[in-house]
């Protein structure tokens, strides 16, 4: 079967199986800063943006997502262009070994999207579906504050 | 494994794919990946059920997610905000994004987080076949609803009285799901209760109200001497073991979160 959706605000188009997940779709067609951790939507590596929500994409069905805009990590910034999140993650110590880092900076752009201010508490509440094994939690909250604290003092 | 996979475009089509193909509805799908049995699904997503209104009565459409309860200013008005308290119960935030409260209530009672509030808000369900009450509908089999039917919406009576509410959710983690849910709703006249739902979740098969201890509050007010008949009360539930606890530790744990939610009330009501 074939799905068509926006991916990274280009047009695509997949051969998928009916029981495909988005997760396998994405990394066989080369997107492969979205990470398989745990399958079951609890580790927050897969996580991908879904007409503005953070979801984890191993709980997707491709097909789900027809004519959807389906948004990774390489669609908000890139290496002579970074967002915000990226070019702060790479700044801080934020980033360890990396994995977990695309979910959570998805995540975190969703949050942004919502354009609200939310408390140090709330912040860590939402991201309580994104693991860091390497425990990098402090520095990764701390770049959040540091941004939504710079977007209210501008 | 599936092996057709459906958007229906609206819920009469869905109805009849559903009657023709012997397949699932699925909404939000967190859970039907975990069910190899299955050949064919209908998503709804589609079809015009993701919504939360007022006309009289709060109406939320099935196919709602979670985060928009969490979210919903309007829900915030039911008894200052017992859904929205117990929707944010659902964890993590980025599944919130994806489930949906039909998927939640109908197929896993004992760990729903939604429906023990639904049973204390007198909810009344809605699917392609008929109207239930909260209570009719819990006791309906599990596989009928997105076999043979499909849930459409859930239906919450307004609540003009003075409607007061406190609850609990017990955990070791955040992440996990319930040990216990406890809802608490009274509605008062003159400080004394004039009627009140009591909910217990997660340890019983079904969501249960605690039907002896509300006619015992009706009424009167909350006394000390109510609080010790509510530790009473607890012994009448049939709780369900499962590895995480004991009985007997679940059974300590509601007392006393019960009397506490009590407690709570009985600071606003008098």
């Amino acid at each position: 079967m074939q799905v068509k959706f926006t991916l990274n605000g280009k047009e695509v188009a997949f051969e998928v199986k009916p029981y495909e997940i988005l997760l396998d779709t994405l990394r066989n067609n080369g997107i492969y800063s979205v990470k398989r951790g745990c399958e079951t939507g609890d580790c927050g590596s897969c996580v991908v943006v879904i007409d503005g929500r953070a979801v984890p994409s191993c709980m997707v069905f491709s097909l789900k997502v027809s004519g959807r805009s389906v948004l990774t990590v390489e669609g908000i910034g890139d290496l002579n262009s970074p967002h915000i999140l990226q070019k702060k993650f790479a700044g801080t110590a934020a980033i360890q070994c990396g994995f977990c880092t695309t979910g959570i900076i998805m995540t975190m752009y969703s949050l942004l999207l919502k354009n609200k201010i939310l408390s140090l508490d709330e912040v860590k509440n939402l991201l309580n579906g994104n693991l860091c094994r390497c425990g990098s939690y402090k520095e990764q909250l701390k770049v959040f504050i540091d941004i939504t604290t710079d977007e209210k003092s501008s | 494994m599936i092996k057709n996979y459906i958007i229906a475009k609206d819920i009469i089509e869905a109805d009849k794919l559903l009657k023709e193909t012997k397949g699932r509805v699925i909404a939000g799908g967190t859970w039907i990946r975990f069910a190899p049995y299955i050949e064919t699904v209908i998503d709804i997503t589609r079809t015009g059920l993701d919504y939360i209104n007022k006309n009289g009565v709060y109406k939320i459409g099935a196919t709602t997610v979670i985060e928009n309860i969490v979210e919903s200013e309007l829900l915030k008005k039911i008894a200052g905000g017992v859904l929205n308290k117990h929707a944010g119960f659902f964890y993590p935030f980025t599944l919130r994004n994806l489930a949906t409260v039909g998927g939640n209530i109908v197929p896993y009672f004992p760990l729903s987080d939604l429906a023990p509030v639904f049973l204390s808000l007198d909810a009344v369900v809605e699917t392609t076949k008929k109207t239930y009450s909260f209570y009719e509908f819990i006791k309906l089999s599990r596989r009928s609803i997105g076999k043979e039917e499909i849930l459409t919406s859930i239906t919450i009576p307004e609540y003009t009285e003075n409607f007061i509410s406190s609850s609990f959710r017990f955990s070791q983690l955040k992440n996990e799901f319930a040990w216990i849910t406890g809802i608490v709703n009274i509605i008062t006249e003159n400080s004394v209760v004039k009627d009140s739902r009591i909910v217990i979740s997660a340890c019983t098969r079904r969501p249960t109200r605690l039907k002896t201890l509300e006619e015992k509050l009706k009424g009167n007010k909350i006394t000390d001497g109510f609080l010790s008949e509510v530790r009473k009360h607890v012994g009448e539930l049939k709780l369900i073991l499962d590895r995480r606890s004991s009985i007997e530790y679940r059974k300590i744990v509601i007392e006393n979160l019960l009397v506490n939610s009590f407690l709570e009330l009985k600071k606003y009501a008098g």
